[in-house]
């Protein structure tokens, strides 16, 4: 699955370079730490693309073969969208005639010598750092007078129940206490709506165990007559309780086991291992009070449990945004949300998909419908805050009379990337794209301003 | 913040608790009530909706302190809270016996409860909403309003299916009410929806116990016991429920068990009279009844039965006795039944002034006449004007 760029947000980066295999390594380096990087091979084509792809940062040979670094700094000083992309101008030696030519300009940085990948990050980090999570381009909501509040929707379908569970998928990552409402395409059936699921990674996005009784609203009463999903269980029911300390293992043992799950005790990867190639093992529950060593080891060896299809899920804070473990429950943790977390991950989610496959029902299309605030606007499109994490790709709407007005289309939206807030616990910035890829930025920005400047 | 929040400290520690809430920065946070006392004053005064309690266990006080709290608002999971930083899973299972789920550390819960107060709030303010609904049927039964209540009570019944906490309050009220087998329907229909509702399986398995469903009553109660079998009010269940069975032994073990949880515990006298009921040592049993503080339905069924019994067999002041016994330590919706069989005691035995007198006090008690006191109101006036 694709994941979320946790590194920041992935400034587009122009490397204008005569020099085909310098430019590649540099590349190399810049995409390997979450920069996206376009080259062009001259400044006449470097010119075009600053047009059409408004990058972040530019880093430029001093000498080309059609011109020199000081050209193109003149060159964008008229444009008046342009003119603050910062530039890095670089020269292999210390050149006197360059040097004279670019002495009066206002260049980000000047890098002379050989190309060291550290130096290198080095001063591309301290040119983007005011804007680590944000294009330089970026608007806040509060200049745009634009309203903060946007419902976003984002396709799911429904596929039948489980038991007593709801089984849906998206590609979006439903949190628990955060209100989704779901609705359907076809208007004759009424929405209903949760605050809580189980989600499990698969494909590009998640698959969803919800408990019924977890949902409400005019539409609950339609879900009690979806079939059930026809799958096949086995007899025995194990799940390991993994950590150094074996406190409250027993009483949550016990607890398990009248729900037919039996919990079983590793203090060590070793003992971990062993267990998973013993036994049918469900999930691997991670203690809060499992220490850091302990984690780590775990973390490491993530691939031998998802080639298993064992779940992990985990209470240890340091697991909370491995894309792997689902969900993380923060300790402590409501009782039943526990018991709701283990019998959901019971459930062979890979045999439920055949079931679906066999029994042919194609779901029922529905939207979930989550609240976000609008943080502002970029080049590409913009960015929204939400507590829920979205996979990137996924195409997003929204009926929200203001954005459609500026993005003068009913067309989705992108989730290109989503990134952690700064205060780190359940904040998500969701950054979508609304122009049509290959569409010059800078018109678009151009007319966008124009549009707010006159307003 | 307009929300009434009862915050209670029931810890050993309570100094650092009170600590972690100065740097919570939360605007007119409310007092702190640090005893039993100053928390049930101020959930009687105030009638609080929400309850965030603080405590070391979940013992005896907590309990008290949690069916005082939801006799104003009922027992809706998500406006109770329980603060404590390294809570066992034997502490969680036990709260949630009394509707809590929402566990949360001196660092969290100012959070947790900003985020949920906005959404909670709103079904406070909303008066379809299952937890208004369920506040303001509490307040109607308090207050007798029966129009209102039943009013409610229907509005709830259409949420039933798919919400368990509307039709576990309704359960509760029907059973409050007296009205057992819908009091059962409803909380069944609780258990439907929510399978783990320990709440709802206990007070079902006493309606089950009430209509005569041992077996089910004993499934449900020992299907519980095997998760938290240290939930001292199902113990005292289960001591009624053996006896009913004829498991003396069973009834007698589940008996030192509750002793062992609660030696001090008044209710304990009340599992003695299930012994002694079933031993037939009725004189004994019905001294005992002067000493418990509260009578609950499944032995206030089985007094009146005696009572009968005793009526029908010519022993008619007996049955005065006990039931005069009885309604002193009845819960107040369990009186007018008392008072009801009392007036025919008096009836049998040709006292009709004192047989009138209970009528008129069971009418009172039920809030209005109905269809059963005025059968028997018109019995007695009938026998009253017959000539000796």
């Amino acid at each position: 699955m694709k994941s979320a760029s946790d590194k920041g947000h992935p400034h587009p980066i122009l490397l204008i370079s005569n020099k085909q295999e310098k430019a590649k390594g540099i590349a190399d380096t810049l995409e390997k730490h979450g920069y996206q990087v376009i080259l062009s091979g001259n400044l006449y084509n470097g010119f075009q693309v600053v047009a059409q792809e408004m990058p972040h940062l530019i880093f430029c040979d001093a000498i080309l073969t059609d011109g020199d670094v000081s050209q193109l700094y003149d060159r964008l000083q008229l444009h008046p969208i342009l003119k603050d992309i910062p530039i890095i101008a670089y020269m292999p030696a210390v050149a006197k005639p360059v040097l004279a030519k670019i002495k009066n300009k206002s260049f980000a940085a000047v890098y002379i010598g050989e190309i060291k990948a550290t130096i290198l990050l080095e001063k591309v980090r301290a040119v983007l750092q005011k804007n680590t999570n944000f294009s330089p381009f970026f608007l806040p909501v509060e200049k745009l007078g634009s309203s903060e509040n946007i419902d976003l929707f984002a396709p799911a379908k429904i596929y039948g129940l489980c038991g007593s569970n709801l089984v849906a998928s998206s590609q979006i990552n439903l949190k628990s206490n955060y209100k989704v409402e779901c609705v359907p395409q076809d208007s004759a059936m009424a929405p209903f709506h949760t605050s809580f699921a189980v989600n499990l990674p698969e494909g590009d996005g998640w698959s969803h165990i919800i408990p019924l009784r977890r949902l409400g609203g005019p539409g609950r009463k339609w879900l009690d007559k979806l079939a059930q999903i026809p799958f096949e269980t086995g007899k025995d029911h194990y799940a390991i309780y993994a950590s150094s300390e074996s406190e409250h293992y027993e009483e949550w043992a016990r607890i398990l086991k009248t729900f037919g799950i039996h919990l079983l005790f590793t203090q060590s990867w070793e003992d971990i291992q062993r267990t998973v190639q013993s036994n049918r093992v469900h999930f691997i529950f991670v203690s809060h009070a499992a220490n850091s060593i302990f984690i780590e080891k775990i973390k490491a060896h993530l691939m031998l449990f998802r080639d298993r299809r064992v779940h992990v899920f985990s209470a240890a804070q340091t697991l909370e945004n491995e894309t792997y473990i689902q969900p993380y429950l923060r300790f402590p943790f409501p009782l039943p949300t526990f018991i709701d977390v283990c019998q959901a991950l019971m459930l062979p989610i890979h045999k439920l998909r055949t079931g679906i496959e066999r029994s042919g029902f194609k779901g029922i299309d529905v939207n979930f419908r989550f609240s976000t605030t609008l943080v502002g606007l970029d080049e590409t499109g913009g960015v929204v805050r939400t507590s829920t994490r979205i996979a990137p790709g996924s195409k997003v709407t929204t009926q929200d009379k203001t954005l459609l007005t500026i993005f003068n289309s009913h067309d989705p939206l992108t989730i290109t990337h989503a990134t952690q807030g700064e205060k780190g616990y359940g904040d998500w910035y969701l950054h979508f794209r609304a122009i049509p890829a290959g569409s010059s930025k800078t018109i678009y920005w151009g007319k966008l301003l124009e549009k707010f400047n006159k307003a | 913040m307009a929300a009434r929040i009862a915050l209670v400290d029931f810890s050993k520690d309570q100094i650092s608790f009170k600590a972690a809430l100065q740097h919570c920065q939360i605007a007119q946070l409310p007092d702190i009530a640090q005893n039993k006392d100053a928390a049930f004053r101020f959930i009687d005064k105030e009638e609080p909706d929400f309850l965030f309690l603080h405590c070391d266990q979940f013992g005896e006080a907590e309990e008290e302190l949690t069916r005082f709290f939801q006799r104003n608002v009922g027992c809706v999971p998500n406006h109770q809270f329980l603060i404590h930083n390294n809570p066992k899973p034997t502490f969680m299972m036990q709260a949630y016996e009394y509707g809590f789920e929402q566990v949360t550390d001196f660092a969290a819960w100012p959070l947790l409860m900003l985020n949920l107060f906005e959404s909670e709030l709103k079904k406070v303010k909303d008066n379809e909403s299952t937890e208004a609904m369920t506040r303001d049927c509490q307040r109607a039964l308090k207050h007798g309003n029966t129009v209102q209540l039943n009013q409610i009570l229907k509005k709830m019944s259409d949420r039933g299916s798919y919400d368990y906490v509307a039709s576990y309050n309704k359960g509760i009220i029907l059973f409050q009410m007296g009205y057992y087998e819908n009091a059962v329907k409803a909380l069944e229909q609780s258990v439907l929806v929510h399978s783990f509702f320990p709440p709802a399986k206990n007070v079902l398995a006493e309606g089950y116990l009430i209509l005569g469903k041992k077996t089910e009553a004993v499934a449900m109660l020992e299907e519980l016991e095997q998760i938290n079998g240290d939930f001292f009010d199902r113990k005292i269940s289960l001591v009624g429920a053996y006896c009913d069975s004829d498991k003396m032994e069973t009834a007698e073990l589940k008996f030192k068990e509750a002793e062992i949880l609660r030696p001090n515990s008044k209710r304990l006298i009340e599992a003695k009279i299930h012994l002694l009921f079933r031993t037939q040592k009725y004189d004994e049993a019905i001294r005992l009844i002067e000493v418990i503080d509260e009578l609950g339905p499944h032995l206030a069924l089985k007094l009146n039965d005696l009572g009968v019994r005793l009526s029908k067999t010519g022993r008619g002041k007996s049955a005065l006795i006990l039931y005069q016994k009885a309604h002193k330590v009845a819960r107040s919706e369990l009186k007018y039944k008392i008072s009801l069989n009392a007036a025919l005691a008096a009836s049998r035995i040709g006292d009709h002034e004192q047989a009138l007198s209970y009528i008129n006090q069971c009418e009172k008690e039920y809030g209005r006449p109905f269809d059963k006191s005025t059968e028997v109101k018109n019995k007695i006036l009938e026998m009253r004007h017959k000539p000796k």
